[in-house]
C-alpha cells in the first residue's frame, strides 16, 4: 500500500512531529511512504532515510497524490504546525488522524487564508455547532470571552472532519461524540508511542525516604494554562515540608518571566530549574533523575498524550488530571489529581511519596509494562493498515453525501419560493443518491 | 418498435461516436423501426461536473413520449447510457475513460484534480451499480469489453457493426502517399508520426485529414512538422468531405492509424474495405482485433524508431500493399460485420 503521509516534523516543536518520527519505522516495515513535512525546515532523522517533500508543493502534484492508495494528514489544534495540512485535506479527501478533537483555535490561526476570511468566522461556527456555538463564538467577536474560553466550548471537529475518508482518534472519550458528528468510518487506536526494540531501558528507580529530595518535573509544551503550572507553584509553596521539593521545568515557556516572578513572590524560587526547550537525550536523562512527574491537563483539548507515554518509558511515577483521555488510564499506572481538589491532592501525593515511595514505584513499572502491552509502534500500524483497507473499500460513498449537500444547497438557493417543488426534487435526488450507494440490482 | 438512442455529446467535437449513432439510427429507420437519437452534451471538469451530468440523466424520463410509450431505449455512451428505461440495451463505446483504463497514464487529466482519487472510485461504484440495470450488455468492440471486464468486473460480448456508408468504399491503383484520417487529439497521435517521419529513410508522404479537437493542440502540431523540417513529408488536409475520404482512401498505399488504444477505430474497417493495408502499434487497441501483421497490415512498437521502419518497409515494398489489402478485405467479410446482425442483437 502506497501512503502520502502529512506531519510536522522535527525540528518543529510539536508532539504530532515526533510522534511521526517515531513512527516511521513501523510504518516503513508496512507502507510504501510518501512524507510531505509540513515545515520546511523538517530534517530527516538518523533512524530513517525517506526523502521528506514539502507539503507547501502538494498542490502542485496532485497525480502523485492521487496514485498514492491513500493520503494521511496529521492534525492539531496548533496552526503553525498544520496550516498546509488544513488546505490540502479540504481538496484532497484522506485519512485524518485527529491528535486533538477540539481544533477551535487552529480554526483561527488559518481563517485568514480559508475561502472566506474573517467574515467566514460566524457561519461556519453556526454550520458545525449550532445557535449554541454560534452564541459562543459571539462572545468571542465582541471581546467577551478569550479564545481559550470559547474554545473549551466549540471543537469544530466537523469542520476538521468534512472532507475526511475515514477519522482516527486517540481518546476513547470522543469516540462517541465524533461517531454522531461524521459519516466517514471512525477508529479509536491507542496512541502509539516507539517500536519495542527502540525503547530506553527505564532506570532502577528507589527513593530514600529519610533523606532523598523529591524531584518533580513538569515537561512539554507549557504555552497554555491548562499545564496547571500556577496551580503547582502555589502547591509548592503552600506544602509543608516544601524544603524536600525540588521542581524542574522542561520545554518552552513563553511567559517563564511570569512564572518565574510568581514563584519568586511565594518564596520557592530557589526549589525550581527552568530547563527551557533541551534535546531529547536530555530530557530523558531528567526524567530518569526525576521521581514524579507532573503531568496535569485541565481542561483538555480531546489530546492523548504522548507525554504520559514518555513518562511510562521510563517507569516514572506521574500524576495526572483524571479528564478526557486520562480518564481511561489504566488503574494503577498514575495516580490521580483531581481537578477541584488540586493543590489537597497534590500535597497528599507528594507527602505519601515521601512517607512511602513504593506504591509510587510500582505504578511507574506498571505504567511501563502497559505502555509496551498497548502503546508499541507495529501494533498501531497494524491497526491503521486495517483500517486503511477499510477506508479503501468505502472510498466513492465518501463523495455521495458531498453531492446532496452541493445539490441541496443549489436547489434551495433556486427554488427558495417554492417549497413543494423544492421538496419533491430533493426528495427526488436524495432517492437517486442512496440508489447509487447500493450494491449493483436494479433500482427503478 | 418505438426506440431512442441515448449517447453524449462534447459540443464542437464530432468523430466516431457521432457516426457510430447515425448509423445505427439508420440503420433503425431502414429495418421500419421508429428511431431518435436523444444525445445529451457533457464536460466532464472539474470532476464533480460528471455526476453532475450523471445526475440530470438520472433525472430524465423517456418511459413514454406525447402518450405513447419508448418500446426500447439503445445506450451507447457514458452518462447517457445512464438514463432510466425498463427496456434498455446497452452497446457501450466507452466509459469514462479516464477513470479507468486511462488513469495511471499520461492522458488521465482526472488526475490532475485533487479530489480526483474520490471522484474515481465513485464513478467505480457507481457505474457497477447502475450498469446492472439493462436488459443487455454489448461493447463495440473486444477492447471495450475487455475494458469492462478488467474494470468493472462486466463481462460483455462484443458486437462490430459496419462504418457509415460501408458498401461505397472502393480501390483504385496506389498513388505514393499513405493517408491518415482522424480527429487530431493526442490520442490518436499525429505526433507519433510525425517523430516517426522524422526517422524514416524514405521519401514518404502522408496526408494527414481531420479537425483538432483543441485548436492549439493543432497549432503545436503543425510547429512540430516545421520544427522537424516535414514539409515535404506532411500534408494537413484539414476536414474534407466524406467524398474526399473516400477517394483518399481508395488512392492511398496504405493507410496509418496508430491510436493509443483505441475503442474500435472505423479507419481500420474503412481501409479493409478500401483493400488497403493498416500500419497501427501494438497499444493501439480496437485496430488489432482486426490487423494481423505482415498479413494484411503492419503492427509496429509505438515508438518513433519503429514505426519509422515499418513506413520505410512499405515504401521500398509498395507491391506488397495491393495484396495485403485484398487480405484486408476477406477479413473483414469474415467478422460478420452487418447492421442486421446488430439490430437483431439489440432487439432481441
Amino acid at each position: 500500500m502506497k501512503l502520502n503521509w502529512v506531519s510536522p516534523l522535527p525540528p518543529a516543536r510539536t508532539d504530532i512531529g515526533q510522534y511521526t518520527e517515531r513512527l516511521i519505522p513501523a510504518l516503513t516495515a508496512q507502507f510504501d511512504l510518501t512524507l510531505w513535512a509540513e515545515n520546511a525546515d523538517a530534517t530527516q532523522s538518523a533512524a530513517t532515510s525517506i526523502p521528506i517533500r514539502n507539503a507547501v508543493d502538494m498542490g502542485s502534484h496532485w497525480p502523485t497524490c492521487n496514485y498514492c492508495d491513500l493520503t494521511v494528514y496529521q492534525i492539531g489544534n496548533d496552526a503553525r504546525f498544520h496550516g498546509w495540512t488544513a488546505r490540502w485535506m479540504q481538496q484532497h479527501p484522506g485519512i485524518l488522524i485527529l491528535h486533538d478533537t477540539c481544533v477551535h483555535e487552529l480554526y483561527r490561526g488559518l481563517l485568514h487564508s480559508l475561502p472566506g476570511g474573517e467574515e467566514a468566522y460566524l457561519p461556519t461556527i453556526l454550520r458545525y455547532e449550532g445557535e449554541s456555538g454560534l452564541a459562543t463564538a459571539r462572545a468571542l467577536t465582541e471581546r467577551r470571552a478569550s479564545p481559550e474560553e470559547v474554545s473549551e466550548h466549540i471543537s469544530l471537529s466537523g469542520w476538521a472532519c468534512e472532507n475526511a475518508l475515514g477519522v482516527i482518534i486517540h481518546n476513547p472519550d470522543e469516540f462517541t461524540r465524533l461517531s454522531s458528528l461524521i459519516h466517514s468510518p471512525l477508529s479509536c487506536l491507542p496512541l502509539p508511542y516507539k517500536s519495542l526494540s527502540a525503547l530506553r531501558t527505564p532506570p532502577a528507580r528507589s527513593f530514600d525516604s529519610s533523606k532523598d529530595k523529591l524531584r518533580l518535573i513538569v515537561f512539554g509544551f507549557l504555552n497554555s494554562p491548562n499545564r496547571r503550572l500556577t496551580a503547582i507553584l502555589e502547591a509548592l509553596a503552600s506544602f509543608p515540608q516544601r524544603s524536600r521539593l525540588h521542581l524542574d521545568i522542561v520545554g518552552d515557556l513563553p511567559n517563564k518571566t511570569d512564572i518565574a516572578a510568581q514563584a519568586s513572590s511565594l518564596g520557592i524560587l530557589s526549589q525550581i530549574t527552568f530547563h527551557g526547550y533541551v534535546s531529547d537525550d536530555r530530557l530523558a536523562a531528567l526524567l530518569d533523575q526525576s521521581h514524579l512527574a507532573l503531568n496535569l491537563r485541565n481542561p483538555t483539548r480531546g489530546e492523548a498524550s504522548g507525554s504520559q507515554l514518555r513518562i511510562w518509558e521510563h517507569a516514572l511515577p506521574s500524576l495526572i488530571t483524571p479528564l478526557g483521555w486520562y480518564k481511561h488510564v489504566p488503574h494503577g499506572t498514575a495516580f490521580n489529581v483531581f481537578p477541584d481538589n488540586e493543590v489537597h491532592d497534590l500535597h497528599a501525593h507528594w507527602q505519601g511519596f515521601l512517607s512511602s515511595p513504593d506504591p509510587y514505584l510500582a505504578a511507574g513499572l506498571a505504567g511501563n509494562a502497559h505502555l509496551k502491552q498497548a502503546h508499541s509502534a507495529e501494533q498501531y500500524v497494524t491497526s491503521l493498515k486495517s483500517f486503511f483497507e477499510q477506508v479503501i473499500e468505502w472510498r466513492g460513498h465518501s463523495l455521495l453525501p458531498k453531492l446532496g449537500r452541493r445539490y441541496a444547497q443549489q436547489i434551495l438557493g433556486d427554488c427558495g419560493s417554492r417549497p413543494q417543488a423544492l421538496s419533491y426534487l430533493q426528495t427526488r435526488l436524495s432517492n437517486e443518491l442512496a440508489c447509487w450507494a447500493k450494491p449493483a440490482s436494479p433500482c427503478v | 418498435m418505438r426506440i431512442l438512442i441515448t449517447t453524449t455529446h462534447v459540443p464542437f467535437v464530432t468523430g466516431g461516436a457521432e457516426i457510430h449513432a447515425q448509423s445505427l439510427l439508420s440503420a433503425l429507420k431502414k429495418r421500419g423501426h421508429e428511431a431518435e437519437i436523444v444525445s445529451i452534451p457533457f464536460k466532464w471538469y472539474p470532476p464533480t461536473t460528471i455526476f453532475d451530468h450523471l445526475m440530470a440523466c438520472r433525472l430524465l424520463d423517456l418511459s413514454e413520449s406525447s402518450g405513447v410509450k419508448v418500446d426500447r431505449v439503445i445506450g451507447l455512451k457514458f452518462p447517457a447510457y445512464h438514463i432510466p428505461h425498463p427496456n434498455k440495451v446497452l452497446w457501450i463505446l466507452h466509459q469514462h475513460r479516464t477513470a479507468f483504463d486511462l488513469w495511471g497514464t499520461p492522458n488521465c487529466d482526472l488526475a490532475n484534480f485533487p479530489d480526483g482519487q474520490e471522484i474515481r472510485d465513485a464513478l467505480d461504484k457507481v457505474e457497477r451499480r447502475l450498469l446492472s440495470e439493462s436488459l443487455a450488455l454489448f461493447a463495440n468492440s473486444q477492447t471495450v469489453a475487455d475494458r469492462l471486464k478488467k474494470y468493472s468486473g462486466i463481462t460483455v460480448p462484443p458486437l462490430y457493426h459496419p462504418p457509415k456508408d460501408a458498401e461505397k468504399f472502393y480501390t483504385v491503383p496506389a498513388e505514393p502517399f499513405l493517408f491518415f484520417p482522424s480527429r487530431i487529439s493526442e490520442l490518436k497521435r499525429q505526433e507519433l508520426v510525425l517523430r516517426a517521419l522524422a526517422f524514416t529513410k524514405e521519401p514518404i508522404v502522408v496526408h494527414f485529414a481531420g479537425r483538432p479537437d483543441n485548436p492549439e493542440y493543432g497549432r503545436k502540431l503543425e510547429s512540430l512538422t516545421t520544427e522537424l523540417k516535414l514539409e515535404k513529408k506532411v500534408r494537413w488536409l484539414g476536414p474534407i468531405s466524406d467524398e474526399e475520404m473516400k477517394a483518399s482512401y481508395a488512392r492511398c498505399l496504405a493507410v496509418l492509424y496508430p491510436p493509443k488504444d483505441e475503442d474500435y477505430g472505423y479507419v481500420t474497417l474503412e481501409a479493409m474495405l478500401s483493400s488497403k493495408p493498416i500500419i497501427t502499434c501494438t497499444d493501439s487497441g480496437g485496430p488489432l482485433e482486426f490487423v494481423s501483421h505482415e498479413q494484411n497490415g503492419l503492427v509496429a512498437a509505438s515508438t518513433p524508431e519503429s514505426l519509422a521502419s515499418s513506413l520505410d518497409f512499405l515504401w521500398k515494398n509498395k507491391s506488397w500493399a495491393p495484396q495485403a489489402g485484398r487480405l484486408g478485405l476477406d477479413t473483414y467479410h469474415s467478422k460478420n460485420i452487418s447492421w442486421d446482425h446488430v439490430v437483431k442483437q439489440l432487439l432481441a
